[in-house]
């Protein structure tokens, strides 16, 4: 039985592949011809190619190659020296400190701004007359350069003339000492630049939040869910994808800030907010110690690179793609 | 009044407080009852479900649901449930998910949630599917899972919005059988919008008609399909629409169209503009003993289905279509005689489009009709 059945299969496939073989008509095609595509698409991308060539891959491996190196203050690698470097730096208390630093900095910042952006484009979704208006406030900190945001901050954290101290004055309360005082510093540069990265969340959540049918609220209305309710199980739902990724650009944002500490408080005071990067700038740019320097912006890569796998990974599972 | 009774009192919608999108519009729907609202788009029939819903302010006018003003009553005070076009399914909740959101909301016992969920899922062959996310389904299931919605709030009022306008036509038609079906079977109040006249006929047990926001006709389908209130309801209602053509009156009384044979008109009505009106399916090709009128035709177009055939032919300056059962073979120009019964033939005021009073046109009961064709 068993046998016939596996002659019957075989039979089988063996009319299709004759069948095949029957008609199958060799193709005139050169190998030159068949490839004409993909000669084309590499056409198309070599700009970015070159691009990302020159500015993005070199660098990242010239980084590397720099981190196992002494250097001189040119930045020529003078001596190979291994691990030393990276060594150096775990031993190096100002880079634990860094690192404790940052990742402070990372808790600041992401929750708070993802927050504050979310309950913005909640607002900013509601039709109403001239809302238009506020969209466009919401949004407008996107289209403001890293160091006029600084400036103006650093105008109203003034400890004298400063809006933020009139104000406190004014409910007597206590005036602050924004940038000089080392806990209020790294708050004062977190609230910068949670102010910053508000305006690109908002518009991307707000986006997001159009996206949502409006009769899912409609449905749910009938139901009777209230407007938590709603909040809770469809527009937070249905948003994941948008928040995930907000979430995920706003970490590596983040880890990257640099002009506001430049700006506000220039890694100050004694060091506490010395974030990852600007210790990178001050390692090369201003100690010309380009070995230790690369050492930590490869660390420093790596670590982001592995925490945004872990988002990926474990955060993936309650987004909800369509 | 009973429960599931909704009845609006000259309700009205304006957006802009200058034009109509629904206008002073009058009805009672009985508990039970199968009451389609019909209109081409934006005719304001999804408006009027989405004002009975509650989801649209009323501009002027009353309602009243389960016999009682519901003008400010929320959405889920009604005790309605609705399912929209796109289903509204929500695409992160599995099927089950879905069933039971509203009865989640309303804190339904978890145990009474299942048996009701089961329930519903049995009734509409969906049980396998419980566990599936919306967009592992096909057109006609995520329909069937916003159907168990409606079913598993076991609200006395369903408002359907044009449920069935995203599924092929074989599957529209099987789904109209079964909605017809479930409505009956659970007894429950449905008001059902659509713009296919199809629909609005085979499910309806009284329907609305609607154009421009205003309520052209309301009565049962058949009642409908052989006295439309108005050119636009003859037109709308029946496919291939009624042929309508501009008809003459002569001095005598008698109707003319296009100096082709005349009509007598009981009573006469002289210096009356007129259109006459004939459905497709009443014309026949050859004379019996019903048929009391002819018109010879030029053939324009000849439509062979199989079972029937859609011939067009020019009346004068207009087309008009005939669907005759059976294969005819005409050639194009080729000139023909049409045979109508007087019954048939509707007429309407010219200038209004209004149906003409019987006493006015040409009689539609055999008794009355006296005169013949004076040819």
């Amino acid at each position: 039985m068993k046998q016939q059945a596996a002659d019957i299969l075989d039979t089988k496939t063996l009319t299709v592949q004759d069948a095949i073989d029957k008609y199958k008509v060799a193709s005139t095609k050169t190998w030159w011809q068949k490839t004409g595509n993909y000669r084309i698409a590499f056409l198309y991308l070599l700009p970015s190619l070159l691009l990302f060539s020159v500015f993005m891959f070199y660098p990242m491996i010239y980084s590397l190659y720099l981190s196992f190196f002494f250097t001189d203050a040119q930045g020529t690698a003078s001596a190979f020296v291994g691990w030393e470097n990276y060594t150096y730096l775990f031993q190096s208390a100002a880079f634990r400190n860094s690192v404790g630093v940052t990742l402070l900095f990372v808790l600041y910042t992401v929750p708070s701004s993802v927050i504050i952006a979310l309950f913005l484009a909640l607002l900013a979704n509601e039709k109403l007359r001239g809302i238009g208006l506020y969209r466009t406030i919401f949004a407008s900190t996107l289209g403001m350069s890293v160091a006029a945001s600084a400036v103006i901050w650093l105008f109203m954290f003034h400890p004298t003339a400063g809006i933020l101290n009139a104000a406190l004055t004014s409910i007597n309360l206590p005036a602050l000492s924004w940038l000089q005082d080392s806990t209020m510093a790294l708050v004062s540069v977190a609230i910068t630049t949670i102010w910053m990265n508000t305006g690109f969340s908002f518009l991307i959540l707000l986006g997001g939040l159009q996206n949502i049918d409006e009769h899912l609220y409609e449905s749910a209305r009938i139901d009777g869910a209230g407007y938590f309710y709603r909040l809770r199980r469809i527009t937070v739902p249905m948003l994941s994808p948008t928040l995930f990724f907000i979430i995920t650009i706003t970490f590596i944002n983040s880890f990257q800030s640099f002009g506001q500490v430049d700006i506000l408080t220039g890694g100050g005071p004694a060091e506490a907010t010395n974030l990852i990067i600007y210790s990178i700038y001050k390692e090369a740019f201003i100690y010309y110690q380009f070995g230790p320097a690369s050492a930590q912006a490869i660390i420093l890569f790596g670590a982001v690179l592995l925490l945004t796998l872990l988002q990926f990974k474990f955060g993936e599972k309650k987004v909800h793609y369509q | 009044m009973e429960e599931g009774s909704v009845k609006l009192k000259h309700i009205s919608k304006s957006y802009d407080k200058q034009t109509f999108a629904v206008k002073e519009t009058s009805v009672d729907i009985q508990p039970g009852e199968f009451f389609v609202l019909v209109g081409p788009s934006g005719c304001g029939k999804s408006t009027m479900l989405r004002m009975i819903a509650g989801l649209e302010e009323i501009t002027a006018g009353e309602i009243y649901i389960h016999g009682k003003s519901a003008n400010d009553t929320p959405p889920s005070r009604r005790r309605i449930s609705m399912v929209f076009q796109n289903y509204a399914l929500y695409p992160h909740l599995t099927v089950e998910e879905n069933i039971l959101f509203g009865l989640k909301v309303r804190k339904v016992p978890k145990k009474e949630q299942l048996r009701l969920c089961l329930e519903a899922t049995d009734m509409l062959g969906m049980t396998e599917f419980l566990k599936r996310k919306p967009r592992e389904l096909s057109g006609g299931q995520r329909q069937r899972v916003a159907l168990a919605r409606a079913v598993v709030s076991q609200m006395p009022i369903c408002l359907m919005d044009e449920p069935l306008s995203n599924l092929d036509a074989k599957l529209r038609g099987q789904m109209r059988t079964e909605i017809r079906q479930l409505q009956q079977k659970l007894g429950i109040t449905m008001i059902y919008v659509t713009h296919d006249q199809v629909e609005a006929m085979t499910m309806g047990d009284r329907m609305m008609v609607l154009k421009d926001g205003e309520v052209q006709q309301i009565g049962k389908p058949l009642d409908i399909y052989n006295n439309p209130a108005n050119e636009f309801v003859a037109n709308f209602i029946g496919a291939p629409p009624m042929n309508i053509t501009e008809a003459e009156v002569q001095r005598d009384g008698s109707l003319r169209v296009h100096h082709n044979n005349s009509l007598t008109l009981l009573p006469a009505s002289s210096n009356m503009k007129m259109h006459l009106g004939v459905r497709p399916e009443h014309i026949l090709l050859t004379k019996t003993q019903e048929t009391d009128w002819e018109l010879s035709v030029k053939i324009s177009t000849v439509e062979i289905l199989g079972n029937e055939t859609l011939l067009t032919f020019e009346v004068g300056e207009t087309l008009w279509k005939a669907k005759i059962p059976g294969q005819w073979h005409y050639e194009k120009g080729q000139v023909t005689t049409i045979h109508i019964n007087k019954q048939h033939i509707h007429l309407f005021d010219g200038r209004t489009g209004k149906m003409l009073p019987e006493s006015v046109g040409v009689a539609r009961k055999p008794a009355a009709v006296q005169g013949g064709a004076s040819i």
